[in-house]
């Protein structure tokens, strides 16, 4: 039984970690999201302008 | 009717304070340990003399202050606004021994825009700081960006009911978790997963463009803590400019905006609520903002012709941008270009960025995204009134973790704060103005410091004038702790000369 538990826990530690890592990538797909979206506008700014 | 502070009172905030700064000489044996490390014996004895005066002030605290009573929202708002002041008087000993500065005002500037993660410095020859003062220097930036009462209260406040009033005085009024000591300790593990994940990035972006792995460790971790705490403090005199490198601007760019979000925001994300990120005022204001900040700008580099390609564009134009947006200060240009090259209108750009700042509780300063948030729903809600029949109800709402109803309290309170962040900015760049600089170069700097950012059109050295490098420390203090604090302790202190004696509170 205690063995069980012990299993429980490691993968309940797994999963908040991956939760953890997710949380990362998405908070950095956000940043890369804005990023081009003011890239682009740039673009299209340097375009109109020249 | 005004109530003099009792005995008991002032007790009570001496010992909370003794706590704070015990908390401050505990987190010096980290250059010192750096300092041992790398065999600089001068720098060793500057924190040695640091941390016996730290210790010092504590136990004369506890044993002097120390009553059986708890915390009000009184006593936390004074120990927050008075706990930083004296943590920058005791953090500056070892700035102050290291010989790198030209008075002890000027050791206590570099303190306070480290603890308030402004990034602003009139330290002297950067470039030969030794290695302990250089990870003091970052270090405290990285702390204070958690707040320096978030750290006391994750190790020396325990068991404390009157926590909260102390954690929320310091601006930070979100909890994460029901317990504040928990909420502490969970805005903790968020940063240093991010360093472990951070450094590793910028360490292997350093090796890969030439540095050797340990001063490339050394400087990671430096970088890192400079932008993660949105503080911008760098190792090198050219900040970012130093390392000529795509990469290491690239991974800077996104701890800084990850840096800026806030740690509820963060603590939902990592815990499940996915999609909060793409739904939070916060992150939708900065997104707005940037953009709207990103056209500014590029249509002042156009009328310059500043330039040409679009990765200089970027690296130049945007990456400044968001750094003074975030409030972190990093950047890649000299301090000059922005008054010399940029131009008016790419200045006003980045200046109106820096003064709306990044987002509430983070570690970052300025109004704020969700008061900008707020305010800009409050004046949809208005117009909308305005053209709908009398009869009718119109409620605005803001989503930030959970929805929030914005009622005129709500709106007042937020109302308030952006004044005063707005008659800090002009005052600081009135009395600039008054002392000779130009207009622009005095507003952007009196901005940069008012919203804890960092950049400086040149203003900010060692020679500028004693009176506007008290008011610099003022407005980054005032900034930080979002004024209530710093009103209660004006209050007090009238409260001391002309209150009527009472009991406790």
């Amino acid at each position: 039984m205690e063995e069980g538990i012990s299993r429980g826990n490691e993968q309940s530690r797994w999963r908040r970690w991956g939760g953890y890592a997710l949380g990362i990538l998405i908070e950095s797909a956000t940043v890369i999201a804005i990023s081009l979206a003011a890239l682009l506008l740039m673009f299209l700014i340097k375009a109109i302008m020249t | 009717m005004i109530f003099r502070p009792s005995r008991e009172d002032m007790k009570l905030i001496g010992w909370g304070i003794g706590r704070v700064i015990l908390g401050i000489g505990i987190i010096m044996t980290v250059p010192l340990v750096v300092a041992v490390v790398s065999t600089e014996w001068n720098v060793v004895l500057d924190f040695l003399v640091g941390i016996t005066a730290c210790v010092t002030f504590w136990l004369v605290a506890e044993n002097t202050c120390h009553v059986k009573k708890d915390l009000t929202w009184f006593h936390g708002l004074i120990v927050a606004s008075a706990g930083w002041l004296f943590a920058m008087g005791f953090g500056a000993i070892p700035h102050f021994l290291s010989g790198h500065f030209k008075s002890y005002l000027d050791a206590c500037f570099d303190l306070m825009s480290g603890y308030t993660t402004t990034g602003l410095y009139l330290l002297q020859d950067l470039d030969h700081v030794a290695y302990g003062t250089n990870m003091w220097r970052h270090l405290l930036s990285y702390a204070g960006g958690q707040g320096i009462i978030v750290i006391a209260l994750t190790f020396l406040f325990a068991g404390t009911a009157g926590a909260f009033k102390i954690y929320a005085s310091e601006g930070k009024e979100e909890k994460l978790l029901p317990n504040v000591i928990r909420t502490a300790r969970a805005i903790w593990m968020i940063s240093l997963t991010y360093l472990v994940v951070g450094s590793f990035f910028l360490w292997l972006g350093l090796m890969w463009g030439g540095m050797a792995p340990g001063r490339g460790f050394l400087h990671s971790v430096w970088l890192f803590m400079g932008a993660w705490s949105t503080g911008g403090f760098a190792p090198q005199s050219l900040n970012l400019l130093y390392y000529h490198s795509f990469i290491i601007e690239m991974i800077t760019l996104g701890i800084f905006v990850i840096g800026s979000f806030n740690f509820a925001l963060h603590y939902s994300v990592w815990t499940g609520r996915r999609t909060e990120v793409f739904k939070n005022i916060e992150v939708r204001s900065f997104a707005i903002t940037s953009l709207i900040a990103t056209f500014m700008l590029s249509i002042g580099f156009g009328k310059m012709g500043l330039y040409t390609s679009l990765t200089e564009f970027f690296r130049k134009g945007f990456y400044n941008l968001v750094s003074g947006h975030t409030t972190t200060g990093n950047s890649t240009v000299f301090s000059t270009s922005f008054f010399g090259e940029f131009g008016f209108i790419a200045m006003c750009a980045i200046t109106i960025a820096m003064a709306i700042g990044a987002s509430a509780c983070s570690t970052g300063g300025g109004l704020k995204g969700l008061r900008m948030g707020i305010f800009t729903k409050s004046l949809w809600g208005d117009i909308r009134r305005l053209v709908s029949p009398e009869s009718s109800v119109i409620m605005e709402k803001v989503h930030h973790v959970h929805d929030i109803w914005l009622d005129d309290a709500l709106v007042k309170g937020t109302m308030l704060i952006i004044i005063s962040y707005v008659v800090i900015y002009s005052v600081g760049g009135l009395l600039g103005t008054i002392y000779g600089y130009s207009p622009s170069v005095a507003f952007f700097d009196a901005t940069s410091a008012g919203s804890n950012t960092g950049l400086s059109a040149g203003l900010t050295t060692p020679l500028m004038p004693a009176l506007l490098k008290v008011y610099y420390i003022f407005e980054m203090w005032a900034g930080r702790l979002e004024f209530m604090s710093v009103f209660a302790l004006f209050g007090m202190g009238i409260a001391l000369v002309k209150g009527r004696r009472t009991g406790t509170r």
